[in-house]
């Protein structure tokens, strides 16, 4: 793999890579929204009113604050979504029972990337902290270089 | 907006106007569906002289209300066999409004197969013979219409789908630059207007102004923070503008929810080179626009303008059901591609949920293959052709699935199911199974019902939630559909109560009411009722509000999931 900080790269290659998903270092027991906080630089409200979308291995978080993530673990974040499939799958949405199933499957384990997870940007979030996870700094796939 | 047109085409093509009667205060879907619901036969054929086709603005459509641009298009549908509704952005809304028109009625028969041009002005109408375009697709059609009319009016037109009278073709409105980009798309309700005889109709509001307010004050500082409201939402405000609706990709790929090759699996390794970020960049990049608004007076601009590498245009931003239909419901990851073919689809007439899913029915047919490009632009070229093939293409996916011997069509009632799965998403299966209008994803779209305990207050944590849910959605949908607002407001009513508040007021200082959550309740329940009354009248029973089989039973990766929504719950939605 291959490490990505800080004056490394931007343009459109760094959107393409954080669409598909990075490598980001975990920390032990780390929360969904601790790992928010710490990797982009977010505090409460700011997580609130731009992050209103979360997925985690496939499912909907609703409760990112006790929500732990493991080694393995692919985490999306997106703003709000249009639609009405849009608005059920938003973090703890009023509507969430039409998505009763969309619950987070199992972390699939990555020899390669031990202690890491594979974080997803999407949309305003992608906009608007890609800069924040540059200074962060993450991994990409040597295939992917 | 105090009179109806109602247009008589026989041997000798006539019209009136009339006053709205029993229709005053119905606009959008709530007049379509009345009128259908009240002069249709339900047992006639769709394509037959007892059809009609109901053309309405919404209530608010005309005024300086913002994004109230929609205009309904009803009929008896050729795709499904029932009731249909089908509406569209572009400008037709505003200036048929503006003109004084609460709806157009067509009905009646072509003249010897001929068709015709209705003309539309304030004190004027004309029907001429349309023998200048019949024949041309749409783009051809509006250059010719502008070019005798002006730049000034509206136009809605068929292309040759229908002409050919395809069970899949469209009625197009143009949009602020003229271009026929904007569909009443789904039901094969172009046909119905081919076999009335008209071709074409010109809206010209020349010397009309915009409809006042009773209250103009009121109406004024109503319609100012509804604005607003929309405006600071991050989804109508940020997330639409930026990346259009195709911004829904990414998010419904990672779910598990997104239909890939004909339904088969439920993620599409593609996405990300279809998604509405990387649209919205190839957009920019190539000198296009990402951020765009489909009529006048729209204050989210949602829509864009696609260009080819050299800058040229090709397209209006493809919506995400289009970039999903023609994408990875094909196994198709190419913007471009999916770009021309949204061109095909407009300029032919056709709507493009149900072309993509047809063409990804040909696909496990063999016609082509998954992730063909070249291959599903040569099956939509026959289409535009009228080769024996492209008819068949024409008819929808369910028709081209019993011709071919496939099991898999993805439809309900005949139409469709738009981009999501219901198998892991299983409340949208409840809509797609239960909605009069067949497999629809925008028929339980407003979702601010629940919220605002429009149509009953239901507990979201109950396992039988998604049923109550979808009832409730269904009945504010079909009033939202009557006001000519987009549905995208849904979102900032939802998590802004001073929004909702803004938008009720907008209404009421218009028209000088008092209108409740119950009076929408009522409303959406009446033109759900005269839905479902018109259908069942038509021949459907509980067996038609019902999954295509194969849903329960074949698992959907990554979830592994099946609709198990029972019979008994489904039969429950409409219970009121």
């Amino acid at each position: 793999m291959r490490f990505i900080g800080e004056g490394d790269w931007d343009g459109p290659q760094l959107s393409a890579w954080m669409q598909s998903g990075v490598h980001v270092a975990l920390q032990e027991g780390e929360t969904v929204y601790a790992f928010i906080c710490r990797v982009l630089s977010m505090d409460r409200a700011a997580v609130a009113a731009e992050i209103q979308t979360l997925i985690l291995n496939n499912g909907c978080v609703d409760n990112p604050e006790s929500q732990v993530l493991g080694s393995g673990d692919t985490l999306v974040l997106s703003g709000a979504m249009p639609g009405l499939v849009g608005a059920m799958l938003r973090s703890d949405s009023p509507i969430k029972a039409m998505r009763q199933g969309l619950t987070p499957g199992d972390r699939r384990r990555d020899p390669d990337a031990p202690g890491m997870l594979r974080l997803k940007l999407f949309n305003t979030v992608l906009r608007d902290h890609r800069a924040d996870l540059l200074r962060c700094g993450f991994y990409i796939d040597e295939d992917n270089a | 907006m105090d009179k109806i047109l109602r247009v008589k085409m026989g041997a000798k093509p006539e019209y009136s106007v009339e006053p709205m009667g029993e229709y005053a205060g119905l606009g959008g879907r709530a007049f379509t569906s009345k009128v259908i619901f009240s002069e249709v036969p339900p047992l006639c054929h769709p394509l037959g002289i007892e059809n009609k086709l109901a053309i309405a603005p919404g209530l608010m459509s005309g005024s300086a209300a913002a994004i109230s641009g929609r205009i309904s298009v009803g009929c008896k549908s050729p795709l499904t066999g029932g009731i249909k509704e089908a509406n569209a952005g572009g400008q037709a809304a505003q200036v048929l409004a503006r003109i004084g028109f609460g709806g157009i009625i067509l009905e009646g028969e072509s003249p010897d197969g001929k068709l015709y041009t209705l003309v539309v002005k304030k004190d004027e109408v004309s029907i001429v013979p349309a023998d200048d375009i019949t024949g041309l697709n749409n783009y051809d059609t509006v250059e010719k219409l502008v070019a005798t009319y002006g730049e000034k009016c509206a136009y809605m037109t068929i292309g040759t789908a229908g002409e050919r009278k395809y069970a899949n073709s469209s009625i197009a409105c143009s949009d602020v630059e003229l271009r026929p980009t904007r569909h009443a798309g789904r039901g094969g309700v172009g046909a119905v207007m081919a076999a009335k005889g008209i071709k074409a109709i010109v809206l010209d509001d020349a010397g009309c102004s915009m409809r006042k307010p009773a209250h103009p004050e009121a109406f004024k500082a109503a319609n100012k923070e509804f604005v607003e409201g929309i405006r600071k939402h991050p989804v109508s405000g940020q997330g639409l503008p930026a990346y259009g609706t195709n911004v829904l990709t990414n998010v419904i790929n990672e779910a598990g929810g997104y239909p890939t090759n004909n339904f088969n699996s439920g993620q599409f390794a593609g996405a990300a080179k279809i998604s509405g970020e990387t649209q919205a960049e190839t957009e920019t990049s190539r000198g296009g626009r990402a951020t765009h608004g489909c009529h006048r007076g729209c204050v989210i601009n949602c829509s864009g303008t696609f260009v080819d590498k050299d800058g040229n245009y090709v397209s209006k931003q493809p919506e995400y059901e289009t970039v999903w239909s023609h994408g990875g419901n094909c196994g198709i990851d190419d913007l471009d591609a999916i770009a021309r073919m949204d061109r095909m689809d407009d300029d032919f007439g056709v709507d493009t949920i149900e072309m993509g899913a047809t063409i990804g029915v040909a696909m496990e047919a063999g016609l082509a293959k998954f992730g063909d490009a070249d291959g599903a632009i040569k099956l939509l070229k026959e289409v535009g052709e009228g080769t024996p093939l492209g008819r068949l293409l024409g008819s929808g996916a369910a028709a081209t699935a019993k011709a071919f011997g496939i099991e898999k069509a993805p439809v309900v009632k005949g139409q469709a199911m738009p981009a999501y799965d219901p198998r892991p998403i299983q409340g949208i299966g409840v809509t797609y199974a239960t909605s009069p209008q067949g497999a629809d994803h925008t028929a339980g779209y407003a979702i601010a019902t629940n919220i605002l305990k429009v149509g009953g207050f239901v507990d979201p944590l109950k396992p039988q939630g998604q049923v109550e849910l979808s009832r409730n959605l269904q009945i504010a949908t079909a009033a939202i559909d009557s006001t000519g607002m987009c549905l995208f407001i849904a979102f900032p009513v939802l998590d802004q109560p001073e929004t909702f508040n803004a938008f009720i007021d907008v209404i009421n200082a218009f028209y000088d009411m008092k209108m409740t959550a119950d009076d929408v309740t009522a409303l959406g329940k009446n033109i759900l009722t005269w839905e479902r009354e018109f259908n069942k009248a038509a021949g459907f029973t509980a067996a038609h509000d019902r999954l295509p089989m194969y849903f329960t039973r074949e698992k959907l990766a990554p979830h592994n999931a099946t609709f198990d929504v029972t019979d008994k719950e489904l039969d429950e939605v409409f219970n009121w």
